[in-house]
Formats: C-alpha cells, sequence, structure tokens
C-alpha cells in the first residue's frame, strides 16, 4: 500500500500515533510522528508513491514536534528529533519538511555503516548507473532532476549507497530539494514536474522538493552496477565540455566525499580502487540542459 | 551559542565538503607535477567530518561549538581531546579509538570556557553534528 | 597499493589511513622495506633510479620525506636517538 491511498484522516491519524507513519526509503525503513497539520497534506502529495511499511522495523525514529522560542515566542517552530535526540537547532514551523527531509538525510549519513555511503548523485540507465559526485558548484541535484525526467531512473540526488562486497548500488529515490534559482530553473524546463511550496528562509536560502517520478520510487528495490562517474561543474554561458579524468584523481575526489570512508577502513579502500577500475571518469562542464543531456545519453548509450 | 549559528555549522557540512575536496584538488596537482622529489597526500575524507568516525574539524567561533544545557539550562561548552596531543598534520584532529571530551564550567561565559578548553587543555571546539556524530559512537565526557 | 598510471594509492592497515604517492614516494617505501639503509645511500639509489643529482638540496628533500614517513608510521628510524 502507498501513502497516496490513505485518506487525510488516516494519514494524519498515522502520523499522529505511537506507531506513527512508517515509510520504506528504498533500503531503509522510517518511522515518522507528527501532529503538526500543515505535514499531512505535504506528505500525503509528496509522499504518495512511497510503501507503508506497517510490518517492518524501523531504522530511524523521526519526529517533528513543536518548539517554543525563547527569543521569537510569538512563532511557531518545531523541532526534529531522531531516536529522541536533537541534531539540529528548531526552526519556524513553515520549514518542517525541509527539517524533516535534511533530518533523516542527515541520520542515514551519521549511522549507515553496512554500505559505503558516497556524496553524490546517482541515476540508472540501460540498467548501470552513472555517479554525479558532489562537489562545489556541480549542481548535482539540479541537473539530477533534469535527468529522472528524461530516461535516467533516480537512485538518490545525495547518497550513493555502495554494497563493498558486489560493488552494486542501491537507490534511495527520496525528495529532491531545490535551492533558490534553481526552483525556476526546473519549473521553466520540466513544467510537468511536481515541486513542494517554496519554503523561505532556510539556511539554505529558499528550498522546494522534487516528487520522484513514480517509476523510480517503484523500483528503489532494483540495485544496479556502476559504469559511469562524472564530476559535474556548472559554469554559465560555458560550452559543454566532457572529458576523461585521470584514474587517481576520480579515486581522491570520491573518497574523500565518502560519508564513512575511514570507518568502512580497508573494505572502503579496495570498493573505491574497484569502482574506478571498472567505471569510465569524466569531468563535465556543462551550461544548459540540452547539450548535457545528449553528452551524457551519448556517453550512456548501449 | 545562537541558533542561527549552530545551524549554519550544521548547514554547511556538506559544503565544507566540497571546499576540502577543492582544497585537496589542489594539493593533487602538486602530486602530478613534482616528479625530481618524492610526494605524499595523505586523504581526508571532507564528508568524515560531520561523521561517526573519530576525526573532526575544529571550529574556531565559541559562538558555533557544540554545548551542552546543565541542570539549570546554562550553556557548557563540548572540549575534545585530540589523542595523540600532537597532531601536525591537522585538521581534521583524531580524537582516537576512545574520543573524550570535557564540559566547561556553566558559570563563565562561552568565551572563557573557549580559552579555558584551547589554552590550557589543549583541546579543540566542535560542532553540534560532529559532537552528535560522537555521541553516537560512545563519546566519554568529563568536567573541565 | 594500487598503480594509477604512475601514481600510487597505498592503505596503511595499522593507521587506517589512504595514502596518495609519486612514484618517488612509493620508490622509498619499496627500497626501505627491502632493508634499512642510511640516508645517503638512499639518495644515491634514489638518483640513480631517477637520473638525478644527489646534492645537498636533494637530500634535505629526502630527509623531509623521511620525517613525514616516520610521522605516519609508514617506516622507521633503525636507530632512534637514545
Amino acid at each position: 500500500m502507498k501513502v497516496g491511498q490513505l485518506s487525510l484522516e488516516e494519514l494524519r491519524a498515522r502520523l499522529g500515533s505511537e506507531n506513527g507513519l512508517r515509510v520504506k526509503f528504498g533500503p531503509f525503513m522510517v518511522r515518522i510522528q507528527s501532529f503538526l497539520p500543515s505535514l499531512v497534506d505535504l506528505l500525503h502529495r509528496l509522499y504518495a508513491f512511497y510503501t507503508l511499511a506497517d510490518d517492518d522495523i524501523a531504522e530511524f525514529h523521526v519526529q517533528i514536534v513543536p518548539k517554543r522560542s525563547l527569543r521569537r515566542p510569538f512563532t511557531p517552530f518545531v523541532q526534529f528529533l531522531v531516536d529522541g535526540q536533537t541534531p539540529f537547532p528548531a526552526a519556524p514551523a513553515h520549514q518542517a519538511l525541509t527539517m524533516l527531509e535534511w533530518g533523516i538525510n542527515l541520520a542515514i549519513a551519521v549511522r549507515v555503516n553496512h554500505l559505503l555511503l558516497f556524496h553524490c548523485a546517482a541515476v540508472e540507465r540501460n540498467g548501470h548507473v552513472l555517479l554525479l559526485p558532489a562537489w562545489p558548484g556541480s549542481g548535482k541535484t539540479t541537473l539530477c532532476a533534469a535527468l529522472i525526467h528524461h530516461g535516467y531512473r533516480l537512485f538518490s540526488d545525495e547518497f550513493g549507497l555502495m554494497d563493498v562486497q558486489s560493488g552494486q548500488f542501491f537507490p534511495l529515490p527520496r525528495l529532491m530539494p531545490l535551492k533558490n534559482q534553481a526552483i525556476e530553473v526546473i519549473r521553466h524546463f520540466l513544467p510537468e514536474v511536481t515541486l513542494g511550496p517554496e519554503i523561505h528562509g532556510t539556511l539554505k536560502g529558499t528550498v522546494a522538493h522534487v516528487r520522484p517520478p513514480e517509476d523510480s520510487i517503484g523500483r528503489e528495490d532494483e540495485p544496479a552496477t556502476p559504469r559511469w562517474i562524472v564530476f559535474p561543474k556548472w559554469m554559465a554561458n560555458q560550452p559543454l565540455q566532457l572529458e576523461e579524468m585521470p584514474r587517481s584523481e576520480a579515486f581522491l575526489l570520491l573518497a574523500s566525499n565518502a560519508f564513512n570512508y575511514e570507518v568502512l577502513g580497508e573494505a572502503a579502500f579496495d570498493a573505491v580502487t574497484g569502482l574506478i577500475q571498472r567505471c569510465e571518469c569524466r569531468k563535465l562542464v556543462y551550461s544548459d540542459f540540452d547539450s548535457v543531456l545528449t553528452a551524457l545519453n551519448a556517453l550512456t548509450d548501449d | 551559542m545562537s541558533e542561527k549559528k549552530t545551524q549554519q555549522s550544521v548547514a554547511s557540512d556538506m559544503e565544507k565538503d566540497g571546499l576540502a575536496v577543492a582544497s585537496q584538488l589542489k594539493r593533487r596537482r602538486l602530486l602530478k607535477s613534482t616528479v625530481a622529489i618524492p610526494v605524499i597526500m595523505t586523504l581526508h575524507s571532507g564528508a568524515a567530518l560531520a561523521r561517526t568516525s573519530n576525526l573532526v574539524g575544529a571550529v574556531v567561533d565559541s559562538g558555533d561549538a557544540a554545548t551542552v544545557p546543565n541542570a539549570q539550562g546554562q550553556a557548557q561548552i563540548v572540549c575534545a581531546i585530540p589523542d595523540p596531543a600532537d597532531q601536525p598534520n591537522a585538521p581534521p584532529y583524531d580524537l582516537g579509538m576512545s574520543p573524550q571530551a570535557l564540559l566547561g564550567p556553566a558559570d563563565k561565559s562561552l568565551e572563557d570556557q573557549a580559552a579555558y578548553c584551547k589554552n590550557v587543555k589543549g583541546g579543540i571546539l566542535i560542532s553540534a553534528t560532529a559532537f552528535t556524530s560522537l555521541q553516537g559512537k560512545g563519546l566519554g565526557l568529563g568536567m573541565l | 597499493m594500487v598503480d594509477w598510471d604512475g601514481e600510487f594509492t597505498v592503505f596503511q592497515p595499522a593507521a587506517g589511513k589512504t595514502h596518495f604517492l609519486n612514484e618517488m614516494g612509493l620508490h622509498i617505501l619499496i627500497l626501505l622495506d627491502r632493508a634499512p639503509t642510511t640516508l645517503e645511500h638512499l639518495c644515491q639509489l634514489l638518483a640513480e633510479r631517477f637520473s638525478l643529482l644527489s646534492d645537498e638540496s636533494f637530500m634535505q628533500q629526502i630527509q623531509q620525506t623521511l620525517h613525514r614517513f616516520e610521522a605516519l608510521g609508514l617506516v622507521a628510524s633503525a636507530n632512534p636517538p637514545q
């Protein structure tokens, strides 16, 4: 059963219950609890395609709870909790969705050690995974949003989840937070996309979440092997460049950007080594979606 | 500690990861261009600064540092102790296999607590995110 | 140890660290792994291998590198100061 098949009242009841709303995100089960009315409508729409996980044990128990601010006593604030802990301070209630999404991401980034976690976007085409590591100016989430509406399946805009034994990547298709100017860019380029509300005043500016396509979420249990690693960089008005990257450089950048590389030790070293040896490594400079789609399609064609 | 500053330290981790990678890339070019001298570069995972490894980055401003409220709600600064004490290649700082931190005296200002941590105890201030992840790894807490 | 077209990644299990070395850096470790040697002899071997002049400046570079390697736990002095 999917979240969207619940009525609003049922969803509200589950969120407010001790059992919580239990949702499957890729390999993770999350229990969400909140009495915040505004979250009900938002989650009903944006989480519509996610599977309810009533019978599964939740890895993460998260809550959005009201919090009074001494400095701003008349502004409703909310706090994110994961397993009873508050990893970051309270924020105005209208930011609840960003806190929930951000908090779940943080919990995954901080706690998961059975998989090697890369800080990158990952999409699948023709049965193989294309990794887009995060680095300054990459615009990976915006690029990812464009790709997944042009024939690519979303694995994640934030995490590359790699099984170090098999070398396969696992999907974690979650809401994709666009920031500031990227919101309008995607609205213009993809008028059909489902966007959450614009949430102003966050630490990253204005954020709006893209709901992943139903197909991406429906196939969240289908892993795939990696085949391409492309380090993207958006630069205004620059002609497209897609060139080979030395593998030692790719190793450095990818390993540096892994959340738990040191924790996994030699297993991580071997896994990244195998990954780099197996994949084509490229540097990409782009300034518009049409040309980058053409280039990446050519790269990932069979 | 201001809420905004703490949020900033948490929120900017992803951006800091990118900056750490960019600075490593600069050093990486040195590796390539110098054939005539030996070069070694040790990988430091930028993202590990927000992770559960016992490597942490130090925050400079006491306003950005993790604090713990005492029973009276007064803020005690978290002073993490590098292990070993001498770490010429830091940051990031290694807190060793059994990370330890000390809590500052709540009756002192955050600035005084921070100064005592750094100058007397040889400790470092850490972000709220690093503190959270270290707690998950059994961070030992004592009093300054 | 992995060779990436003449640059090398090495995992150091004792410290859990990953190092990147150029060819000369790796060669130092290989030579010292075979047998302990003096700074002078090491410089001579390296100079021959890489067609360089083993002058004062070169010896200082190698000495600095050895200190760095020692700090990382990759090499140890055979005659540590008493």
